[in-house]
């Protein structure tokens, strides 16, 4: 299996901003990585246009970020959708968003209206039917992003689709990039489960030989579809080389709150104990210096990884799935899975007391 | 004609309108789109609202400048397209 080519796929060498324009979301993922209580309890947070314009102008001066893609929540709900269209436009930038498809005939328009800027919009698929979708994202919600593809395909507008692999989804894999191929679809983006709980990764996460062979069959799709298909988040790749646009300073993430992050797929994580992947408030800071730090951090986590893999090779034959996955290790390190460090803490040995010298 | 118990569209289709009047069917199943003009976007929609094949009928006449007899003849050429795709369930007179 050609590993780089898996790798390859959504991590092109354009300069990027991700921005999450809501923390809100219209549906109810029971896997999604996103806090719950951001999707759907907190205060709804709409990124002001103004920010927005700023931190693009500013990214765009200080690492020629050329390529915004907005994410959230979901970035169709956010108000002034059209506005935010209109300005990226008007920057002479292009964007992409991710989209549930739910609202697409709201956002449809904003679209075509300004179409020049966007470059491609990704819909998230569950699955090639619509049981397998509606499981998790309630009943219609097929209906709606098959709907959202055909209208994209009809007007031309590029659009990509992104699915899951999971327990549930792996047995539908072909399934999923015929249909994904046959509405249209320019590409086809898999991600892994990114775990939010230990009940999450033990009910819907392939073991490490189930991922191979998820990767296998999805480079074997890659090879006989004309659109690229390929793992975009979560493949396995033991290169220590930066495996990643956020490792390797291509890209960097804006949480709603207006927050530098560095990756997309670590901000605002379900269930996570900490948060050193965020920089800097850039409500209140400009840009440019707090991306140096960011560089600083990616350098950091290149080098931890580095040290991960160097250890893992020192202990042939067994694979650690935490280390060499890119995003699992950068999920561990950065404290996005304090369940899993409970879990080493009760398989460890008691400590034993240590007593002081006095008797204390 | 007029005796023809109209089908009702299959689970697996799922249409969508553009702001032109067409309109377009998405067969989950087989993985296909199939184009329909303003009329057959209309008589689909007739379908789905389990219309009597009359009522189909004279919204395009009031639509259309068409006899009933032309109408009731692009119903059953849409019919049987429908059918022949597996758009829709069995013809039955």
């Amino acid at each position: 299996m050609n590993d780089s080519a898996l790798r390859r796929i959504g991590e092109d060498d354009t300069p990027r901003i991700t921005i999450e324009l809501t923390n809100r979301c219209n549906l109810h993922c029971d896997y999604c990585v996103r806090d719950d209580d951001a999707l759907h309890r907190s205060p709804a947070h709409f990124f002001p246009l103004d920010l927005l314009r700023r931190i693009v102008t500013e990214a765009r001066e200080v690492c020629g970020v050329n390529y915004v893609s907005f994410t959230g929540g979901e970035p169709a709900l956010h108000p002034q959708f059209g506005e935010i269209l209109a300005m990226v436009e008007a920057e002479g930038l292009q964007c992409g968003f991710v989209t549930n498809g739910w609202f697409f005939d709201r956002a449809q328009s904003a679209v075509l209206r300004h179409r020049a800027a966007v470059r491609v919009v990704a819909f998230s698929l569950d699955g090639a039917t619509a049981e397998s979708h509606d499981r998790w994202r309630g009943e219609g919600s097929f209906a709606r992003v098959m709907r959202a593809l055909a209208q994209c395909h009809f007007h031309g507008v590029p659009f990509i689709v992104k699915a899951g692999i999971r327990r549930d989804t792996s047995p539908q894999l072909e399934q999923i990039a015929l249909l994904a191929a046959r509405m249209g679809a320019s590409a086809l983006h898999f991600s892994h489960l990114m775990p939010t709980s230990q009940t999450v990764e033990t009910e819907l996460a392939l073991t490490f030989a189930e991922r191979q062979r998820a990767e296998q069959e999805i480079a074997i799709l890659g090879r006989i579809l004309k659109m690229p298909v390929g793992v975009a988040v979560g493949y396995y790749n033991v290169d220590p080389a930066p495996p990643c646009s956020a490792l390797s300073g291509a890209s960097c993430n804006v949480d709603y709150r207006g927050r530098l992050t560095l990756c997309c797929n670590l901000a605002g994580y379900r269930g996570a104990a900490n948060e050193p992947d965020v920089i800097a408030d850039l409500t209140r800071e400009d840009f440019a210096s707090a991306y140096a730090r960011l560089r600083d951090l990616a350098g950091e986590q290149v080098a931890r990884r580095r040290a991960a893999l160097s250890a893992q090779t020192q202990d042939e034959g067994k694979v650690d799935l935490y280390a060499g996955s890119p995003c699992l290790f950068c999920l561990q390190s950065f404290g996005k899975l304090p369940w899993r460090a409970a879990i080493a803490r009760s398989a460890s040995p008691a400590p034993q007391t240590v007593s002081s010298a006095t008797g204390e | 004609m007029t005796n023809l118990s109209l089908p009702k569209p299959h689970a697996h289709v799922i249409v969508t309108d553009f702001d032109d009047g067409e309109g377009v069917l998405i067969d989950v199943q087989a993985r296909r789109y199939y184009q329909l003009n303003e009329t057959a976007l209309l008589i689909w929609r007739g379908l789905e609202q389990n219309q009597p094949l009359p009522q189909i009928i004279s919204q395009l006449t009031a639509s259309y400048e068409v006899s009933a007899e032309q109408a009731a003849e692009s119903v059953r050429r849409l019919l049987a397209a429908l059918e022949d795709h597996k758009l829709i369930g069995a013809l039955r007179q």
